[in-house]
Formats: C-alpha cells, sequence, structure tokens
C-alpha cells in the first residue's frame, strides 16, 4: 500500500503527454550510433532555445538551431559544435 | 555514452561552459567564450587522475547538496551513480553515492537529471537507464537521500524498429526545458535503438540465397567467438602486465586508472591486429555479413530525441 506521502507526492508531479519525437526537416532526428544525449540551450544568442543533442559516434555534439518560434521550435538541419574551430570529439571507443 | 552536452558556469566567470562526459575518459570542461561558442576541453581531474575511472560517464552539473558551490552528479555504465562535491571550479572531493531510500542509486548506464520537478522548492532527480526506463526521484527537505522512484517512461528493448515505428528504446538520456514556451518544464529524452530499413521483395532463388548466406554468417561468427573465447584472456592477460607490470589485475578493469586502463585496450588491440588468425577470422566474418546484408540490410543503428510535453 502507498503512504498517503506517497500518493501526494505522486498527484503533485507533472502529467506529461506521450514521447513524441523532435523532426528536423520533416524527419525524426536520429544521430550517429545512438546513445541521444539532449540538452535545450539557445547557442546563437537569439533568445529562442536550440536542441543540442551528444551522440555517441565520434563523441560529436549536434546542434540543431531552432528556426521556429517560441512556442513553435522548428529544426531544419544541425551543425557540429566546436572548440576553437575544431569539431569537439569526446572519446566514444 | 559518448558525448552528453551540459552547460553551466563552473568557473565562475560569468559565461556558460560546456561540461561533458565521455565513454571511456571522463568529464571535460569546455570554457565558454561567447555564447554557444567555447575553448578546446581539459579534462576533469583530482591529483592528475579521472574524478572517476568508469566507464561512460554521463554527468549533471548541479549545487546537490545547497552550498552554493556547484557539484557534479554521474552516472556510469554500471554500479552506483556518485555526486562529487565541487570546492570551487574544477576542483571537486572524491565521488559519494546518490541515495535513494537509505540505498546507494545503482544503474546501469545512468544519465542523471538534478531539477526542481515537481516544483516544490527541492531539487530531485530524474535518471535514464540502460534498459531505457526513465525513473523520477523525488528530493526531500534538508536531505541528500531522496524518496523511491517512479517510472516516467518505460524504454522498449533492443527489437529493431520496423521502418516508420516509433518508440523509445535503451540507454536513456533525460534532459528538461520549456519546449513550447508555456512556462512549463518539458522533459527530453534521448535513446539508442536499432532501425530495420525497408527491404527490397526478394525472390525464391534470392530467399534460398538469404538462408544460405546467413548460415555461412553465422558459422563465421561462431567461428570468431570460439577463437576469442580461447584467446582474448590470454591477450588481455599479456598487455596487463606490459602496461601494469605483475601488479594483481583487478576484478574490473574499470577500477585502473583510465590513462592506463587505455593504454592497456591499445596495447590489447595491436596484440590482436597482430593476429594472423584473427585477421583471417575477422575478414571472413565481415565478408559473410556484406554478403547477407546485399540480400537483407542490416539494422543501423541510430538515437532519436522526444519532447513529452507537460501538460
Amino acid at each position: 500500500m502507498f503512504a498517503t506521502a506517497t500518493l501526494a507526492a505522486l498527484a503533485s508531479l507533472p502529467v506529461l503527454a506521450p514521447p513524441a519525437p523532435i523532426l528536423a526537416a520533416g524527419k525524426p532526428i536520429s544521430v550517429q550510433v545512438g546513445h541521444a544525449a539532449p540538452n535545450w540551450r539557445d547557442m546563437n544568442g537569439d533568445g529562442l532555445a536550440d536542441l543540442v543533442v551528444g551522440q555517441f559516434g565520434e563523441g560529436r555534439i549536434r546542434v540543431y538551431l531552432n528556426v521556429g518560434t517560441r512556442t513553435e521550435p522548428k529544426f531544419r538541419d544541425f551543425y557540429h559544435l566546436k572548440a576553437d574551430g575544431q569539431i569537439i570529439q569526446l572519446d566514444a571507443g | 555514452m559518448g558525448a552528453g552536452p551540459q552547460f553551466a558556469d563552473l568557473d565562475g566567470d560569468g559565461i556558460e561552459d560546456l561540461i561533458s562526459g565521455s565513454y571511456t575518459k571522463g568529464v571535460w570542461f569546455f570554457q565558454g567564450k561567447t555564447q554557444g561558442t567555447f575553448r578546446p576541453g581539459v579534462r576533469v581531474q583530482r591529483d592528475g587522475k579521472d574524478l572517476d575511472s568508469n566507464s561512460a560517464q554521463a554527468v549533471a552539473v548541479t549545487d546537490w547538496d545547497g552550498d552554493g558551490k556547484l557539484d557534479l552528479v554521474i552516472g556510469f555504465i554500471s554500479g552506483p551513480v556518485k555526486w562529487f562535491k565541487g570546492q570551487g571550479g574544477l576542483q571537486f572531493s572524491e565521488g559519494q553515492n546518490l541515495m535513494a531510500a537509505g540505498r546507494p542509486i545503482e544503474a546501469s548506464d545512468g544519465g542523471p537529471v538534478v531539477v526542481d520537478w515537481n516544483g516544490d522548492g527541492v531539487r530531485d532527480l530524474i535518471l535514464g537507464e540502460g534498459d531505457g526506463d526513465v525513473k523520477y526521484f523525488a528530493g526531500r527537505p534538508g536531505s541528500l537521500d531522496l524518496a523511491a522512484p517512479v517510472t516516467l517512461i518505460k524504454g522498449s528493448g533492443w527489437t529493431p524498429l520496423k521502418p516508420d515505428e516509433m518508440r523509445v528504446g535503451i540507454r536513456t538520456k533525460p534532459a528538461v526545458g520549456d519546449y513550447n514556451g508555456d512556462g512549463k518544464l518539458d522533459l527530453f529524452v534521448g535513446d539508442f535503438h536499432q532501425l530495420q530499413p525497408v527491404s527490397r521483395r526478394l525472390n525464391s532463388a534470392e530467399q534460398k540465397e538469404l538462408v544460405a548466406a546467413t548460415k555461412k554468417h553465422e558459422e563465421a561468427q561462431r567461428a570468431l567467438m570460439q577463437y576469442m573465447q580461447k584467446n582474448a584472456e590470454p591477450m588481455m592477460r599479456a598487455s596487463y602486465k606490459k602496461v601494469m607490470g605483475d601488479s594483481a589485475a583487478p576484478a574490473s578493469l574499470n577500477e585502473i586508472d583510465s590513462q592506463k586502463r587505455e593504454a592497456i585496450v591499445a596495447e590489447y588491440m595491436r596484440l590482436l591486429n597482430e593476429d594472423a588468425n584473427y585477421r583471417r577470422l575477422t575478414a571472413e566474418e565481415t565478408q559473410t555479413r556484406t554478403a547477407k546484408a546485399r540480400l537483407q540490410p542490416e539494422p543501423v543503428l541510430g538515437g532519436h530525441v522526444f519532447v513529452l510535453v507537460q501538460r
């Protein structure tokens, strides 16, 4: 049986819609060799959060700039995040 | 777990930095220059060693103990999720187990996110796991011990996705943020999956060919596996000895300092690639696999990103 405190904690949980794949140029985003590790951050200072995704393949980080709006984000393509001009490659085995 | 980008002003200079775990090389810090641009990475270490030598490190940067300094919460390929108390900047204390209901939180491929998810003013933990499940551990005021978990997402396993099928796979990595600008936190999750590509219709001769090619490939796989079962361990022993001398091998490679471990693995790879039998058996495996894939394409490895919007 659940304790009252547990029930209260469960009742306070956000209610979520089912998982919906995020698309870029109309297709579900899929990163190389998987292990997609997302983050939601403004990367170009335009005031809109962008989608940043780490991947296993070469340990690269993809940046999908938000080309939509604040309430309807949209993504077209990505670039690999760089450090001083070099594509970041965290080791991936 | 390859790259897992996190953003926080770790060095306290007012500009967000990039922090990421890696598969076998610990945690990396990329100093922020301006918004979204970074300097080359440096490895976050303690006394010249990685914070932890376990692999597949996934990091959350957060003030876990509420002392005003940023700490790191790290999930690994296996074992307990740990937190590393920040001493300011890139200095961290030794890892301590993250606890829930009085016990260490064990996870394979743990992917932690720390956030006040239920809005009660206390930080909570959201954890992606190897089987794809995403769990929520409520924080308790004034305590480092979290409540027992509740499952937010069920992983759907490693069975390849059919063309156009969509479900959350394994080794999930969560994130939170306001996706649709309604002021409420939404849950993001990345996964690891296999996708079965559309295959063309085979005529009856090709179907027979596929059966034969599959059998040949299975035989080549078996031969390679049997050879490795016999020879991998002696080769690994020799590689260990070359790097570590006569010191006794620990139960797990993860207990060895990661730089030494890399040297052992590199030596092992060198021995393997010099081994003529290994080269012949892998070439046969590759060749028979390619022959089979011409008739039936192999599943493609990928990682989708999902958003679960808060209602």
